[in-house]
C-alpha cells in the first residue's frame, strides 16, 4: 500500500513488472538508444567457437576465486563477458569450455544470447547455479537441513543427484542456456548447489568438486580460498 | 528469439490470444496459470529476449510433467482456439519496447488479444461499481458491440494504470499495429491473490463465453491449481535461519 514518507509526499509503490526499478508510470522513450553489451576478446582471441565436448558453465554471486582455482589452471581465456567478472576460457586437452558467470540477471538475457554461439557447437552442456541454501522451497527440510551445500539437478545425468521439484527454479545465464539446448532437444543438465556460504569455502566446495569429477571433469580434489584479512581495523 | 515445438504448425489465425501483464499481486499471471493448468494447454514454443531474465527448472504443471518452465512459455488449446503466452520474470525495462513489439509482430494473425491486468484497490474511485476495468482498440468494440454493450465493466478512461505494470504499454502497441486487443484488469491489493486470479477468469468466462470457452461438466468451471503454487509464501523462514 502506498503511505506518505514524509509530509506531502506521495509514495506510489512498484507493481513489480520491471526488475530494474523502472518507474512504468513514465511514457516510454522511444529512440532510446540502448548500447548492446558485447563479449571483449584477448588478443589473438577468434570468436569462432573452439572444438567443444563439454561447455561448462558455472554461475554464483561470488564464484570467480572458486572456478579459477578450481578449474582454469590450464585454461586459455577466450573473452571477458560483459564485466571483468565473469569470463570464457576453453581447455583444449579436454575440450572443456569454461564459463565463469558473476550472477547479473539485469543483463543475463543479453549474456544468454552473447554466448549461444558456443551452446550451439558444443557436444555437452552442464551449468552449475550456486545459490544460498535460504532460497531452496521444499516442504521437507529437515532433510537438507544439516547438510552444508547440497546438490540438485533438472535433466541430471547422475543418478544420484535428486531431480529439483516444484516450486524451485533457478535464473540467470546458465539456466538460460540450459533451457535454450533443452528446447532445441540438445543435450544438457542443469544443477544448482544450495550452499551455507556462496562464497564456497573448503567445506561448501566438496560435493561441488565431487560433482564436476563424477561429470567426467578433471579439476583438482580440493578447494582452500585465498585467506584475505577482512579487518578494516588494523593492518 | 522463438522456439517452437513444431514449426509447420505454428498459426494463430483464428486464435484468441491472452497474455498477462506483470502487474500488482502477479494475478494476470496466477490466472494464465489457473488457465493453462485447468485446461491442460499444451505448450508449443518459448521465447528467450534481452528483456526477460532466462528461467529454467521443472514443470510448473502436473499435467505436463516432462515440460520444463523458462521466462516465457506459449500454450495452445486447439479445441478452443485459445493461446496464452506466460511470463515467469519481471521485464528489464531498457529492453521492454523492443519486447513489446516483438510480441505484437508474432501475434499479428490472432482474432484477437486479451491483455490481463490489475490495478492497485486503493486507486479505485468509484465505489459500489464493478472491480474491473477494460480498455478496447477500435476495431475490437467493432466485433466484440453486443458484447461490450453488455458488460458490468467500467470503460477506462484514463492515461495510467497503477500497479497495472507493463500491461497498458502492451496494450498500445497492439493496438498501433491494428491489432483487435482488449486490457481488462481488475483492482486488487497485494497479499493473496490466487483468488483474484480465479475471480478473473471466472469474469472472463461467464462475461465472454464468445471469447473463451471455459465450461466444463455442464455450466460449473472446474480449476485446476498448478503445482507450482506449492508454498506460494515461502518456507517456514525459522527452520533455516538457525
Amino acid at each position: 500500500m502506498g503511505c506518505p514518507m514524509g509530509f506531502g509526499e506521495l509514495n506510489i509503490p512498484s507493481s513489480r513488472a520491471f526488475w530494474d526499478d523502472c518507474d512504468e508510470d513514465e511514457p516510454v522513450l522511444k529512440d532510446k538508444e540502448i548500447k548492446k553489451l558485447q563479449l571483449l576478446y584477448e588478443p589473438n582471441e577468434t570468436q569462432t567457437p573452439p572444438p567443444t565436448k563439454i561447455f561448462l558453465l558455472i554461475e554464483g554471486t561470488n564464484i570467480s576465486e572458486f572456478v579459477e582455482a578450481l578449474l582454469l589452471k590450464n585454461a586459455q581465456r577466450i573473452c571477458k563477458i560483459s564485466s571483468s567478472k565473469s569470463s570464457l576460457s576453453y581447455v583444449k586437452e579436454q575440450g572443456l569450455l569454461i564459463a565463469s558467470l558473476y550472477e547479473d540477471l539485469t543483463n543475463s538475457g543479453e549474456v544468454t544470447e552473447l554466448l549461444l554461439p558456443y551452446a550451439k557447437e558444443a557436444e555437452m552442456v552442464i551449468t552449475l547455479t550456486v545459490k544460498s541454501k535460504i532460497e531452496y522451497q521444499s516442504e521437507n527440510l529437515q532433510n537438507v537441513r544439516d547438510d552444508i551445500t547440497f546438490l540438485r539437478g533438472i535433466n541430471s545425468q547422475l543418478v544420484h543427484v535428486e531431480e529439483l521439484e516444484p516450486p524451485n527454479f533457478v535464473v540467470g545465464v546458465a539456466p538460460g542456456i540450459a533451457c535454450w539446448r533443452h528446447n532445441e532437444n540438445l543435450a544438457a543438465s542443469a544443477y544448482v548447489a544450495y550452499t551455507d556460504n556462496v562464497s564456497l569455502d573448503t567445506l561448501a566446495a566438496k560435493p561441488i568438486i565431487k560433482l564436476l569429477q563424477d561429470l567426467g571433469i578433471s579439476c583438482n580434489d580440493t578447494y582452500k580460498p585465498v585467506y584475505r584479512e577482512t579487518s578494516h581495523l588494523y593492518m | 528469439m522463438l522456439q517452437l515445438k513444431n514449426k509447420d504448425l505454428f498459426d494463430f489465425r483464428g486464435y484468441t490470444v491472452i497474455i498477462p501483464s506483470i502487474c500488482v499481486g502477479n494475478a494476470a499471471q496466477l490466472a494464465c496459470d489457473l488457465l493453462i493448468a485447468s485446461k491442460e494447454m499444451e505448450r508449443i514454443g518459448s521465447l528467450m529476449h534481452p528483456g526477460l531474465i532466462p528461467v529454467f527448472g521443472p514443470s510448473a504443471y502436473q499435467h505436463d510433467p516432462d515440460e520444463r518452465v523458462a521466462s516465457c512459455e506459449i500454450y495452445q488449446s486447439k479445441t478452443d482456439k485459445l493461446i496464452v503466452i506466460q511470463f515467469r520474470t519481471p521485464l528489464i525495462s531498457r529492453h521492454a519496447q523492443s519486447l513489446h513489439s516483438y510480441l505484437a509482430q508474432l501475434v499479428q494473425q490472432a482474432e484477437r488479444v486479451v491483455v490481463l491486468g490489475a490495478s492497485f484497490g486503493f486507486e479505485k474511485r468509484e465505489i459500489g461499481t464493478s472491480p474491473y476495468e477494460y480498455c478496447v482498440s477500435e476495431n475490437f468494440r467493432e466485433s466484440h458491440k453486443t458484447e461490450l454493450d453488455n458488460v458490468k465493466w467500467m470503460e477506462f478512461k484514463g492515461d495510467v494504470v497503477f500497479g497495472g505494470g507493463n500491461g497498458l504499454q502492451l496494450f498500445h502497441i497492439l493496438k498501433d499495429k491494428k491489432i483487435p486487443v482488449m486490457l481488462l484488469f481488475r483492482y486488487v491489493l497485494e497479499g493473496d491473490n490466487s483468488t483474484d486470479a480465479k475471480l478473473i477468469i471466472k469474469e472472463l468466462n461467464d462475461l465472454c463465453s464468445s471469447f473463451l470457452q471455459l465450461k466444463l461438466e455442464g455450466e460449473k468451471m472446474k480449476l485446476i491449481v498448478p503445482i507450482s503454487w506449492k508454498l506460494l509464501f515461502g518456507n517456514d523462514v525459522t527452520s533455516l535461519i538457525f
